[in-house]
């Protein structure tokens, strides 16, 4: 059986004051294997945002299912849906999600201190993460005065803190240089060659170019998708791009 | 116009949150104003000369305190609002544009405030005489009329206040740079150091203000040192609340167990950058609860206590004392005179020597003003005694009869080192003669060649009756007129009339009592809504904060245990250390409050109900805020 089953996701927003509903889901079904690096693509608007949402448990579909190793998402209640989150997913956003109060490595610790666990069990855990990272020189410093790709670092590395099942990414370059991208691509990289199950929303062909399978989304609903196979990243990002251009022109 | 005029109520709309405790903190401190103007210039106070004072005094305390917490409150406002009129800069309004939409905010701001402020001032000021002729015992009909000077005070005061609000606003405003408004706060603020040397000096400062307020035992004499108390308390407070509690803070977060907690883990070090910005305020309002329990417990106290000093004091309704005359029973025939053919009983006289001095155990000290243990001591020859109570008692030389208002346990008593047995008690309150102040009060009868042992001064006269007001002022006023000369060059009378004098206290206390309460209202209301604002304030800065733990898996239920933790801590720390500066302050205060008169117990029942009225207020707010904080943040 496959780590992460989506089944028929629909999603539709109403709004509060008017009879007028958004569908910004429509069917939306697709399996992940363990292991596997997914990166999924669309333009702004596509619903990929709100699918994100939903395979974070952040949202509720309207109908359809999410199963992680078997366990519905959408049917865990309310008191228990931070604690799996925290135990089952590790996130990657955009804009980094750091706190200023905190140092680096407290920054770290967080989903663990709100799992409780205890101090001396925490430490060998950011030990073993930051050097592979990169940033165990950067421990004792405060988010603001690092580089967005050092934060971004980070913010991989609170999320594998945890051993999650699945790390969601919501446009983890988004906020990035061209250098720094290339090097969280290739530490994305190194973490799924470790096994790790990775799923990307992103806007970026090149991002998408390390996936192992790829994705798009349009009006709701998957559009087509692309496996690597044996291609070069250079192929990869070809055929993207390719799929991007048929996706724009309408064409089938 | 129009436009600006219709853009004005609709920022004001928008900014409901906001405004809401601005105006809860206008209106409020316009109609205390307005009230206590309005009283103090009702036609029926007029001649009660202390209350009259009080009110005044007190109307100034509120207009100037409420410039500062306006000014305050105010600046909450503007502070929150910034960005928004900035974005009208950048869209192409000119300053000179913004100034007149701000100026249009500012009156309709004034206007909605005065109004309701005067109005409900109005409604309520028929209250309060009420309440005021409650507290000060007259029962007359108290007429309020429309006061024109309050109205014009009112809105004089109060438009100056707005006026230089708004002032202060536009120099913000114009001041601001309106990129880096856009751009939002978001530069993250360094970890505070720990001051450990302004640490050591608040503890310092303040177990020195401790030490020293326990220590004063005589604080009339002390009245140096009381003040240099409280200066120490106060610089304690500062200094612990701005570098101890950061250092408090910083040895919790070393400690790793307690720290990565999930509640410690973002309270601490939420705290620990909040305190830099809010340790002043919070000892403001630490100091700010120290002087309404101080206030309020102090003139409740007074004001209950009222009814046994009367009782001790006024026991005879008319009451002539003569010193130092030869004929003094001439004015006793005269008292008789004037009161023939009138009601009245109990006319006495008596002949005494009146000393303050101490009562130790059952040493007695003459002169002597140790004030702990004062006391006033008449003594009365045994032959004065049986000659004016028309009595046969008598005394050996080492045997004396006793009175005592407090009651007394001892079989023997020394006066000025020389022992005397107790032969008897005489209930007789007519021995008590003058009225007196200090705590202790004998009357000792002595055989006359036993006094003569001692360097007596001139003896006093007593002359005490009861009757109805009318006739103890008509008997008073005769004899203050009458032509006294004869009683030699030296004399002195004093006349009392109880009523009257009852009459005073009441008004004097009561509107010690009045005053206490309405200032200590107005502080705080301040003191709540300086939190309250605090508090939504952080709410919108840590609504971000909050998304992000949320995101990486803090569940609903603990950001609503961090809110009401943080929360709890801004509420309480500074109630429970104004608690503990009181703990520290109530010997020193009993002490002053019992040489007015005031019994220990009185004082405790009035400090506890205060302490437990503001937890029970304190705590109604808590809730309501960490409710709105959570609002703020939740998702």
């Amino acid at each position: 059986m496959s780590l992460l089953n989506v089944k028929h996701l629909q999603k539709i927003y109403s709004t509060r004051f008017s009879n007028q509903k958004v569908e910004a889901l429509k069917d939306v079904s697709f399996d992940v294997e363990e292991g596997e690096y997914i990166a999924i693509m669309g333009e702004s608007g596509s619903g990929k945002t709100t699918l994100l949402n939903i395979l974070a448990s952040l949202d509720k579909p309207t109908s359809g299912e999410v199963l992680l190793d078997g366990k519905d998402l959408t049917k865990i209640s309310d008191k228990h849906i931070s604690a799996f989150r925290r135990d089952n997913l590790g996130f990657v956003f955009q804009d980094f999600n750091l706190l200023d109060t905190f140092n680096v490595a407290d920054n770290i610790y967080l989903p663990l201190v709100l799992s409780k666990e205890p101090y001396a069990l925490m430490k060998p855990k950011l030990e073993k993460l930051a050097k592979p990272l990169g940033i165990n020189h950067l421990l004792e410093k405060y988010p603001y005065e690092i580089s967005g790709g050092q934060k971004q670092r980070v913010a991989v590395a609170r999320a594998l803190i945890t051993h999650p099942k699945i790390i969601l990414a919501d446009e983890p370059t988004g906020a990035l240089d061209s250098k720094s991208t290339d090097q969280l691509l290739s530490i994305f990289d190194q973490i799924h060659q470790s096994g790790q199950t990775i799923l990307m929303v992103t806007h970026s062909s090149k991002a998408a170019s390390y996936a192992s399978r790829v994705l798009f989304i349009k009006d709701g609903q998957i559009f087509h998708q692309l496996y690597k196979g044996d291609m070069s990243n250079q192929e990869m990002y070809q055929a993207i791009s390719d799929t991007l251009t048929m996706l724009l022109s309408g064409g089938q | 116009m129009k436009f600006y005029l219709r853009l004005a109520l609709r920022n004001i709309k928008k900014n409901k949150k906001l405004y809401s405790s601005y105006f809860i903190s206008t209106i409020f401190s316009i109609a205390l104003y307005f009230i206590i103007k309005t009283v103090g210039n009702s036609p029926t106070l007029k001649g009660q000369d202390s209350i009259t004072m009080f009110l005044n005094l007190g109307g100034y305390v509120i207009a100037l305190f409420s410039l500062i917490f306006l000014f305050y409150t105010n600046s909450f406002v503007i502070k929150n609002r910034k960005k928004e009129i900035s974005l009208y800069h950048i869209l192409g309004m000119e300053k000179r544009n913004v100034r007149s939409m701000m100026l249009l905010e500012t009156i309709v701001i004034a206007l909605i405030s005065l109004v309701s402020g005067i109005v409900i001032g109005m409604l309520l000021s028929q209250i309060t005489s009420v309440i005021i002729l409650r507290i000060i015992h007259k029962s007359i009909h108290f007429s309020l009329i429309f006061s024109i000077d309050a109205f014009i005070k009112t809105i004089i005061i109060f438009s100056i206040i707005f006026f230089l609000s708004l002032i202060y606003n536009i120099s913000v405003v114009v001041r601001s740079n309106p990129i880096e408004l856009l751009k939002g706060q978001n530069i993250g603020e360094k970890e505070p150091k720990t001051k450990i040397f302004l640490t050591l000096l608040g503890i310092i400062a303040l177990s020195a203000g401790y030490y020293i307020a326990l220590s004063i035992t005589d604080p009339m004499q002390a009245m140096v040192l009381f003040f240099v108390a409280v200066i120490l308390v106060m610089i304690g407070t500062y200094c612990l609340f701005t570098a101890g509690s950061i250092a408090l803070l910083k040895f919790l977060k070393s400690r790793r167990n307690f720290y990565y907690q999930p509640t410690h883990f973002t309270s601490i070090s939420g705290l620990l950058y909040r305190m830099k910005q809010n340790a002043v305020g919070l000892a403001n309002i630490c100091i700010l609860c120290t002087c309404v329990l101080v206030t309020l417990s102090s003139t409740i106290c007074l004001y209950n206590g009222i009814q046994d000093s009367i009782k001790r004091q006024y026991y005879m309704d008319g009451t002539i004392t003569v010193t130092d005359s030869d004929y003094p029973n001439q004015v006793y025939e005269d008292v008789k005179g004037l009161l023939k053919n009138k009601k009245y009983d109990s006319l006495y006289a008596l002949s005494y020597y009146n000393y303050t001095g101490s009562l130790k155990k059952n040493k007695v000290h003459l002169n002597d003003y140790d004030y702990n243990h004062l006391a006033s001591i008449n003594l009365i020859s045994l032959e004065d005694y049986n000659h004016y109570f028309n009595q046969n008692l008598s005394l050996n030389n080492n045997e004396v009869y006793l009175y005592s208002y407090e009651g007394y346990n001892n079989p023997t008593i020394s006066l000025e080192n020389i022992p005397y047995t107790i032969k008897g008690q005489i209930k007789n309150r007519q021995l008590q003669a003058n009225n007196c102040f200090a705590p202790n009060n004998i009357s000792i009868v002595i055989n006359q060649s036993a006094l003569n042992n001692y360097k007596l001064k001139s003896k006093s006269y007593f002359i005490g009756f009861n009757a109805s007001k009318k006739v103890v002022e008509e008997v008073t006023t005769a004899i203050i007129h009458k032509d006294y000369n004869y009683l030699g060059n030296k004399y002195y009378l004093s006349i009392q009339n109880s009523y009257e004098d009852i009459d005073v206290i009441y008004e004097l206390y009561g509107s010690l009592l009045f005053i206490g309460i309405f200032l200590s209202m107005m502080f705080l209301v301040a003191a709540i809504v300086i939190i309250y604002n605090k508090q939504i304030s952080e709410g919108f800065e840590d609504q971000n904060k909050f998304e992000i733990l949320q995101n990486v898996g803090m569940s609903q239920k603990e950001v609503k245990q961090t809110i009401q933790f943080q929360v709890l801590i801004f509420f309480f720390v500074p109630l429970i250390v104004a608690i503990i500066h009181l703990a520290f302050a109530y010997p020193l205060i009993l002490r002053i409050l019992k040489g007015l008169q005031c019994n220990d117990n009185v004082y405790l029942i009035s400090t506890t109900s205060c302490i437990a009225g503001l937890i029970i207020i304190y705590t109604i707010v808590y809730l309501m805020t960490s409710k709105a904080y959570y609002r703020i943040v939740k998702r």
